[in-house]
């Protein structure tokens, strides 16, 4: 159900490469390619923060969606009937990004079956509360920032020089991204920036909209799927 | 209040938020964070190895992490709590361990203070270096006891000293000070006929 605009969009391309209608090369960048690191710099500054010229910026954004598996790797639900999102607003409440995990069960094996997706897109949740109960969880909460904390410790080797500067680190990452992704869009092409091991955005250009998507990279749904994540 | 020993020197221990709350209250050279279960000194960009490197005005600070052999050194168990006493023999107890370990860093140190003694130091000058030399001291282990220890340490390298001055290095080094005011000698005219001798270091007239 997630990005399936994107996945259509990619098989039309997919469709119009193979055809010779359009050139095969992709515009597929990766995170370090991109200038989505001095992006976030400029940001935060604009709200006070001083970065110097290292990689603390991507490391924040590593942290931020390993945190994000790790947090929904905590409260996912086994049940069919429902779903849990992790979502990340701004101060007035609008829908800025969201992880969702889901449970499928899956008959021919003992093994849980979780899939993990995230979005952009407020109409994805909304179109998945049409179907399941969708329990939501904020960013915002102490109980998100005691595993970004943790997470940002043990897998960055970063600590947050006060707790409240969490969530304005949560706006920098899915801000910077987009504004960096907005800046890539090119009619008629679909433009990947690849985080390896933690995801893939995308942006595509339909009419006058802009779509964009993000899906995981397989490090983040292994931690999706282990319950132990975070006592490592 | 926490207090923990790390690489030879003893550490007030704080969250990082606290530290950012509250800068103005903390010397960060005597200064270590506690995270999980580790806890380690607050470092600047110039120092090196394991520790918490603070970055004025910023988001993260960097954290060097101890190796696998290194995590005893660095862990919580090492900390000595005070909000965990329960009666004041407790206190008393912690001040003791506390005390016993600023002892045994200050006498197994190899970096020992040695001043140049010359012609040109005035007679309480001399003294004043005479006496810090005699202890051997590693002037690092004693940082924390003086307000302006840079400034301390430069003017010991001058020739000339003040009397408060010398009250409060003999203060910070643990070297007791006392002034004797007596006659020159027996023939002066309207003499004392009596010395009279002050403890400067604890301001008592000494018996």
């Amino acid at each position: 159900m997630m990005n399936n605009k994107i996945k259509f969009l990619r098989a039309v391309k997919a469709g119009m490469q193979a055809l010779g209608m359009i050139p095969v090369n992709g515009a597929n960048k990766t995170y370090e390619e991109t200038e989505v690191r001095s992006a976030f710099i400029v940001n935060a500054n604009t709200i006070g923060y001083t970065f110097g010229d290292d990689d603390r910026p991507d490391r924040i954004v590593m942290s931020f969606f390993a945190s994000t598996a790790a947090y929904l790797s905590k409260v996912k639900q086994s049940k069919e009937d429902e779903a849990t999102a992790l979502i990340l607003t701004d101060l007035a409440g609008n829908f800025k990004f969201a992880g969702i995990v889901e449970y499928h069960n899956n008959d021919e094996s003992d093994a849980d079956n979780w899939s993990f997706t995230m979005s952009f897109n407020e109409d994805d949740i909304k179109n998945l509360e049409k179907t399941k109960i969708v329990k939501k969880h904020l960013y915002s909460t102490d109980m998100f920032k005691s595993v970004f904390d943790k997470v940002t410790y043990d897998v960055a080797a970063l600590e947050f020089q006060h707790e409240s500067y969490m969530f304005d680190a949560c706006q920098l990452v899915i801000d910077s991204l987009l504004q960096v992704l907005d800046r890539e869009a090119k009619v008629g092409e679909t433009v990947d920036i690849e985080f390896p091991g933690y995801f893939v955005a995308s942006v595509s250009v339909d009419g006058d909209e802009k779509i964009f998507g993000i899906v995981p990279d397989g490090h983040l749904k292994e931690i999706i799927k282990d319950d132990t994540a975070l006592e490592k | 209040m926490k207090k923990v020993e790390l690489g030879n020197r003893i550490y007030n221990v704080i969250t990082l938020g606290e530290y950012t709350d509250q800068q103005d209250l903390h010397s960060p050279k005597f200064t270590a964070i506690e995270h999980g279960r580790t806890v380690l000194p607050l470092r600047s960009k110039t120092d090196s190895g394991p520790g918490v490197y603070y970055q004025p005005n910023g988001m993260v600070a960097h954290v060097v992490k101890p190796s696998a052999e290194e995590a005893d050194k660095y862990s919580t168990d090492r900390i000595i709590d005070y909000s965990n006493a329960s009666s004041i023999g407790d206190v008393i107890r912690n001040n003791q361990i506390i005390k016993d370990i600023q002892s045994e860093i200050m006498i197994n140190s190899e970096d020992k203070l040695q001043l140049n003694i010359g012609d040109a130091d005035t007679p309480e000058m001399k003294a004043m270096k005479m006496a810090i030399n005699a202890k051997q001291v590693d002037k690092k282990n004693y940082e924390d006891r003086f307000p302006q220890f840079q400034n301390d340490m430069r003017l010991l390298k001058g020739n000339s000293i003040t009397l408060a001055k010398i009250i409060s290095i003999c203060d910070a080094f643990d070297i007791s000070a006392t002034l004797t005011l007596s006659d020159k000698d027996d023939n002066v005219p309207n003499p004392m006929n009596n010395s009279i001798s002050i403890d400067l270091t604890e301001g008592r007239p000494v018996k």
